[in-house]
């Protein structure tokens, strides 16, 4: 039987088709067979990130309308014969699926895989509802900014008046030289609002941006800092007991210089 | 309050008993002062009218409940003794009952309670009487007590004491940088510069709210 965990966020942009994407394939790259769900209908990304967008005949509404069987609706990852694609319906929207049915849903993937990650829509209307209906756990993607903040909040609030328990936290885009200067809220500031748990912590980096366009996610690349810290968080999932080290990036020389002459003061 | 009315927490909301003895019009104007003075904490209250023996008029009875309909966003029930009342009641439109046995009258009327959460954005929490927060009341969170509200911890959000009128309610937090502060009829709104960080009491003093910190609070 599965675990069913959705990822979501209030605020829209701050990295939750990425996180979903990335810490799919990291389950699935850690030999977790796994199913990654879009349930932001009539919104599809999740197909675009991991590259499998002409590979789409069925979706989640058409299992759901009972137009096709939920195996010929799954599309398999390209590079991971372990992970498939739930993906939304782009012509409908948010009211063509119900909670019940969401549920019933994914009930039916658990007996299909170890993990169902679930992608949910931004906002706090149905849509969310739905994503987070049939969940086990939920995770929280948030930056550190006092918009995103504030609707994490609100989510944090909604998911455990749903009965959800506490959702575990990711910080997106840090940029640990703003936090130095104190242009940015510090890690420490956003766990001290949301008084929730931390399971990771992921740095602003540009080649999320060049590995979205290409259709590719960034734990695929052996190279990528980043792409580590996902598979970090994909192990945490699993039980993991890895210690959450604050990000950290080489300050330029300047910045050196005049930390030395700080500290002499 | 007034002499006509007394309002009672209970299980689920609030029980507003009527005076038996007084006239229906004083009671009827009272409540109604009551509605507009208090809407902020017994607007989305569950609320049942407690009419005791006293008989009333099908025409009253639409009268009462036209002024509910405009104040309150929850239904409201009608608890009267009288049978025929309270068929009226229904058809005027409530939801009517027997009236409640009489619960132990020593008992203190407002309650206190201690809570342990925080109040997160988008979450209101009402409550007649004083209030404890043990945790932060975070911003877009708010806090509405007819007493003294105290919170154990940060507050960012709303925070209004007093809300059924009485000015004599103090607003406590350990780190009080809340956006704004109510206390009865009167609004503070936070100052545009980080507030401090001890701990500060806020009530009201020539008639605005003024904020100290703690050891300078007057007692």
């Amino acid at each position: 039987m599965a675990k069913v965990i959705t990822i979501t966020s209030g605020k829209g942009g701050v990295g939750k088709t990425t996180s979903t994407a990335n810490l799919g394939t990291a389950l699935a790259m850690l030999g977790k067979k796994v199913i990654v769900v879009d349930a932001d209908i009539g919104l599809r990304n999740l197909d675009v990130v991991l590259g499998l967008e002409n590979r789409i005949v069925y979706d989640l509404v058409d299992v759901i309308e009972g137009n096709c069987r939920l195996r010929q609706a799954l599309i398999k990852d390209k590079h991971n014969g372990e992970l498939y694609l739930l993906p939304a319906a782009q012509t409908k929207d948010k009211d063509a699926v119900s909670q019940t049915e969401m549920i019933e849903l994914v009930d039916q993937l658990r007996s299909e895989a170890d993990y169902v990650i679930i992608d949910s829509p931004a906002g706090i209307e149905s849509g969310f509802k739905n994503a987070i209906a049939g969940a086990d756990e939920v995770i929280i993607v948030t930056t550190p900014e006092v918009s995103a903040v504030r609707d994490a909040d609100r989510i944090i609030g909604l998911c455990e008046a749903a009965g959800k328990g506490h959702p575990k936290l990711i910080i997106n885009r840090l940029r640990p030289k703003m936090v130095r200067n104190g242009e940015m809220m510090s890690v420490e500031d956003l766990l001290q609002i949301l008084a929730i748990d931390l399971i990771g912590i992921i740095p602003d980096d540009e080649a999320v941006i060049t590995a979205t366009n290409r259709g590719e996610v960034l734990v695929l690349d052996k190279a990528s800092k980043t792409g580590k810290y996902y598979i970090d968080i994909a192990r945490r999932i699993l039980g993991e007991n890895i210690k959450i080290d604050p990000i950290e990036d080489n300050p330029s020389l300047l910045e050196r210089l005049s930390g030395m002459f700080q500290s002499k003061r | 309050m007034s002499e006509y009315i007394t309002i009672k927490g209970s299980r689920g909301g609030l029980r507003v008993q009527i005076l038996d003895t007084c006239e229906w019009n004083d009671a009827f104007l009272a409540l109604q002062k009551q509605l507009r003075d208090g809407a902020a904490l017994m607007h989305g209250m569950k609320l049942s009218l407690d009419l005791g023996q006293r008989e009333l008029s099908p025409q009253a009875l639409d009268e009462l409940h036209e002024v509910m309909r405009t104040y309150q966003t929850e239904p409201v029930d009608i608890l009267a003794e009288s049978r025929t009342v309270r068929a009226e009641a229904r058809t005027a439109g409530f939801i009517a009952k027997p009236p409640m046995p009489k619960i132990d009258t020593s008992a203190p009327e407002p309650t206190s309670s201690v809570l342990t959460r925080t109040v997160r954005s988008g979450q209101i929490l009402r409550h007649h009487g004083d209030l404890v927060v043990l945790g932060d009341v975070n911003a877009g969170a708010e806090v509405i007590a007819s007493g003294s509200v105290v919170v154990f911890g940060r507050v960012r959000g709303v925070v209004f004491a007093g809300a059924m009128g009485d000015r004599l309610a103090v607003i406590c937090a350990i780190e009080l940088s809340a956006t704004q502060l109510r206390i009865a009829d009167l609004r503070a709104r936070a100052p545009e510069d980080q507030g401090q960080k001890t701990p500060e009491i806020a009530s009201i003093e020539d008639n605005h709210i003024a904020v100290h910190a703690w050891h300078d609070y007057r007692r």
